[in-house]
């Protein structure tokens, strides 16, 4: 923990020299001119590189996305097929089945246990996204910042493991989440009614 | 919430944050700026609202209120100084996961030989409960031991006055700034039991978390009191004052003299027992009063008996706080 003088940083696109607006609680600040999107990293404004992939809907929402894999008592667990099993899910996936997990941790302002949900839903449902090349586009303020990732992960990862292990202490304590190749996604939602939905995923938030 | 006050760093207007927002914007020129300090410590401190005088005056009113003009009089005032107290303050959402393993128990309905129904309590399995923490966590605490300081509410302040920017420099040439003994891990080790719910006990044999702070925002926080010396003859009798409000959080001024009921009293009953006894006792005990009367007051009259009479309800004067 480093003591820091406590002081303000003008929010100016690095890129453009536009003036960044802001919600009070966002972390990632996107400029209106150009689109670059920026953060406070160590008292000063730097770039943070966002990955737009590609799909249905003009709607664009964050989400922190990692490979993960799973410390238990049963050993590490990196591959999906196993992260199946521990979640009790019957699926065929073939090509998955062997490589690493994909966490989805939402990264726009909601309640916890919602963003939970989300997270969960969008982890078990193994989606495969390629990156768009529609960089730039606006998306949701980002409130979740990288260094929370990590204990949401967790959340996530027990919400998706059936109740039986989830009720073992000595499962809860030998259990952890570590991440890796941690980025910010931007996925396209469509609005539908008043949710909105992400067809590849089937997935309404 | 607590304000911390800035400067705009393009109009050089009061830039308003509130306590754990990441960004504001400039109400007079509308520009964005963001906090820093995202893995650090805010340092904040709370701008005495009281100063010397107005500290000195505080502890007369008190004294004038509650011990009359003469008693207040009988202390000089013999200087003073501020201090500037920290407390840790965190604010996030608490999360994690709890399981909990809880005893059982269920109603069993036999017959005895008789014939006769009963109902027995007996053991059931354990329960397991597992169970996700999301809950905003607000926690204040003092960065020390500050109890010789009295009661400072530095909880409740936080959450309504404004605060700005620690300037040490600036600070320490208005008082003494106070380091703080608790470290933030610790700090954060009590903001965390807060969140953990072990509000129900009852038949719990077992208990396991992980819950951490999420959207931290963690800040030292300095309170300013005011440490004000009173003399009395030799005696210097130290008091504080809570430099936001002006409230005498701590201060003891005792009376010059400790008044003595037992001598009235023993007077009284000596008497009593006296005279209900036979005339030679009371004649007796009446001798004996009115010697210890003269040895106690000095003179022997009517007024010195009311005088000294006048002093049992007396007893325990004086004004303390905290």
């Amino acid at each position: 923990m480093v003591d820091e003088a406590i002081r303000t940083v003008p929010l100016i696109c690095g890129r453009c020299g536009l003036w960044m607006a802001a919600k009070k609680e966002q972390v990632v600040y996107q400029c209106s001119g150009c689109g670059d999107t920026w953060e406070l990293a160590q008292g000063q404004i730097a770039p943070r590189k966002v990955v737009y992939l590609s799909g249905n809907g003009d709607i664009m929402l964050p989400f922190w996305n990692a490979e993960f894999r799973i410390a238990c008592q049963e050993g590490a667990i990196a591959d999906t097929a196993g992260f199946m099993a521990l979640c009790g899910l019957i699926k065929s996936l073939d090509d998955l089945a062997t490589i690493a997990p994909q966490l989805y941790v939402p990264a726009f302002a909601l309640p916890p246990q919602q963003a939970i949900r989300i997270g969960r839903n969008m982890t078990v449902r193994f989606p495969r996204f390629s990156e768009s090349a529609h960089a730039g586009q606006p998306f949701m303020a980002v409130t979740i910042c990288e260094r929370d990732v990590q204990q949401l992960a967790e959340l996530i990862v027990l919400a998706a493991i059936v109740e039986g292990r989830r009720n073992n202490p000595d499962f809860l304590a030998s259990f952890g989440v570590e991440l890796s190749g941690l980025r910010l996604v931007a996925i396209p939602f469509t609005l539908r009614g008043r949710k909105l939905y992400q067809a590849q995923m089937n997935l309404e938030v | 919430m607590a304000t911390i006050i800035f400067k705009c760093p393009q109009c050089g207007g009061p830039f308003e944050f509130a306590e754990g927002d990441n960004s504001s914007l400039c109400r007079f020129c509308g520009i964005s700026s963001v906090i820093t300090g995202d893995t650090g410590i805010h340092r904040l401190v709370i701008p005495e609202r009281v100063d010397l005088k107005a500290a000195r005056t505080s502890v007369r009113k008190l004294l004038d209120r509650e011990a009359g003009q003469e008693f207040a009089a009988s202390f000089s005032f013999n200087g003073g100084s501020l201090l500037f107290l920290p407390f840790w303050r965190i604010r996030g959402i608490a999360m994690g996961w709890q399981w909990c393993e809880k005893e059982t128990f269920k109603e069993e309905i036999g017959y005895d030989e008789n014939g006769a129904r009963y109902t027995r309590r007996v053991k059931g399995q354990n329960e397991r409960i597992f169970s996700l923490i999301a809950k905003p966590l607000i926690f204040n605490s003092p960065a020390g031991d500050y109890t010789a300081f009295g009661t400072v509410r530095v909880g409740l302040a936080g959450d309504v006055l404004q605060c700005e920017p620690m300037d040490y420099p600036a600070v320490a040439a208005r008082g003494s700034v106070i380091d703080p003994l608790k470290g933030v891990a610790q700090a954060r080790q009590e903001a965390l039991a807060m969140a953990r719910d072990t509000s129900e006990s009852e038949g719990i044999v077992r208990r396991e978390s992980r819950v951490r702070i999420l959207s931290e925002w963690l800040a030292l926080m300095y309170y300013p009191i005011w440490n004000l010396h009173f003399k009395r003859g030799d005696r210097v009798y130290p008091v504080i004052v809570d430099a936001v409000n002006g409230e005498v959080s701590r201060c003891r001024f005792p009376r010059e003299k400790q008044r003595e009921p037992f001598l009235p009293l023993a007077m009284i009953a000596l008497l009593v027992i006296g005279w209900t006894t036979m005339p030679v006792a009371g004649v007796a005990a009446t001798i004996l009063a009115a010697y210890l009367m003269k040895y106690r007051t000095g003179a022997l009259n009517i007024s010195a008996i009311i005088r000294m009479l006048a002093e049992i309800p007396e007893r325990g004067g004086g004004v303390q706080r905290g």
